[in-house]
């Protein structure tokens, strides 16, 4: 029998008297049957330990303190990623203009397209830096 | 915990129906008490996926709260490719997994005492051994005894009643493999059980 392969373990007698098990309730059917009903039954009642009190409490004063030591980091990550833009704009967007240059003759003005630039390094900066400027949190 | 959880994926709290959509919108727009409703919401599950797995109560606690933590980090990178119960079952079990490895602890295997089905029984009556509060303690005992995947799978399938595709998203396991782990491991609960019985009768 493949232990990875479905239909092999369908077939398997042991299996269809675990199938049986689960359908049918009260004390009919084979041994096998009934002794796995059995053992649903004790795996149901098997005792776990319980979930403590104040572990909602806990895990929520954690998130808090996570969310307040969170914001020096952030601000840094903010100031980091808007040095990165700047430079980037300032560097990288005369090349990037430039490379841009025959798309911007297909407009009056050449904004859309360095407009389109910063937008494009202000997309690469937060994705690159983990800032989530644009993903959808407050 | 100000709601319960509906098959479907929704929660009545406080009468009012909330999707997953809802409550991740919620918790990512920083609404008050949000995080609260998805904790309450969720925590039952991940507790049992965490203490079936590590078995110790204390490592248990620490690794459910890191589980939540880990959840709170990453929940703007939830995409709705599966119910969010699914995905925070996912990190737990993860969590749970990477701590096993990290001590070195078996996390699949656990049949070494041989193929459970060479030493089930042809014929035999558990029921008629055993009183039923006897029964369901050897049952705990013998659980004990399987690798932490197999106790896992047993619970979520038995215990919180989740179909055999949800497991397997759970554990990254395709389906065929789940469905072994399962009937492997009641094989094996119910050759030890019988072996019990023959002893004890």
């Amino acid at each position: 029998m493949n232990p990875n392969d479905p239909t092999s373990i369908e077939q398997h007698p042991e299996w269809a008297a675990q199938q049986a098990a689960l359908s049918h309730a009260g004390k009919s059917g084979t041994c096998a049957e009934r002794d796995y009903r059995s053992i649903y039954a004790g795996i149901i009642a098997a005792p776990l330990p319980a979930l403590p009190n104040d572990f909602a409490v806990r895990v929520l004063a954690r998130i808090e303190n996570l969310a307040e030591s969170a914001g020096p980091e952030r601000w840094l990550m903010w100031i980091l990623g808007l040095a990165m833009a700047v430079g980037s704009v300032v560097f990288a967007g005369p090349m990037l203009f430039e490379s841009l240059g025959p798309l911007a003759q297909r407009f009056d003005s050449p904004w859309p397209v360095m407009a389109a630039a910063v937008a494009c390094v202000v997309v690469l900066v937060d994705r690159a830096a983990g800032l989530r400027w644009t993903a959808n949190r407050g | 915990m100000a709601g319960s959880a509906t098959s479907s994926g929704l929660v009545v709290s406080y009468g009012v129906m909330e999707t997953d959509l809802d409550i991740v919108t919620a918790v990512l727009g920083n609404q008050p008490g949000a995080f609260a409703r998805l904790l309450g919401r969720h925590q039952r599950m991940v507790w049992h996926i965490i203490v079936r797995m590590v078995h110790q109560a204390d490592d248990a606690d620490e690794l459910a709260q890191e589980t939540f933590l880990q959840v709170y980090r990453n929940l703007p990178q939830f995409r709705f490719e599966s119910a969010l119960s699914t995905w925070i079952c996912q990190v737990a079990f993860s969590v749970a997994r990477r701590f096993l490895a990290k001590k070195r602890l078996p996390i699949e295997t656990g049949d070494d005492e041989g193929d459970p089905l060479d030493l089930v029984p042809d014929e035999s009556n558990l029921e008629e051994g055993f009183a039923d509060a006897e029964l369901f303690q050897h049952v705990a005992t013998a659980m004990a005894g399987l690798s932490p995947v197999q106790r896992t799978i047993l619970t979520l399938f038995h215990l919180d009643e989740l179909p055999i595709e949800e497991i397997a998203q759970i554990t990254g396991s395709p389906i065929g493999t789940v469905k072994s782990y399962l009937f492997r491991a009641r094989a094996r609960l119910r050759a030890e059980l019988h072996e019990k019985a023959g002893v004890s009768a």
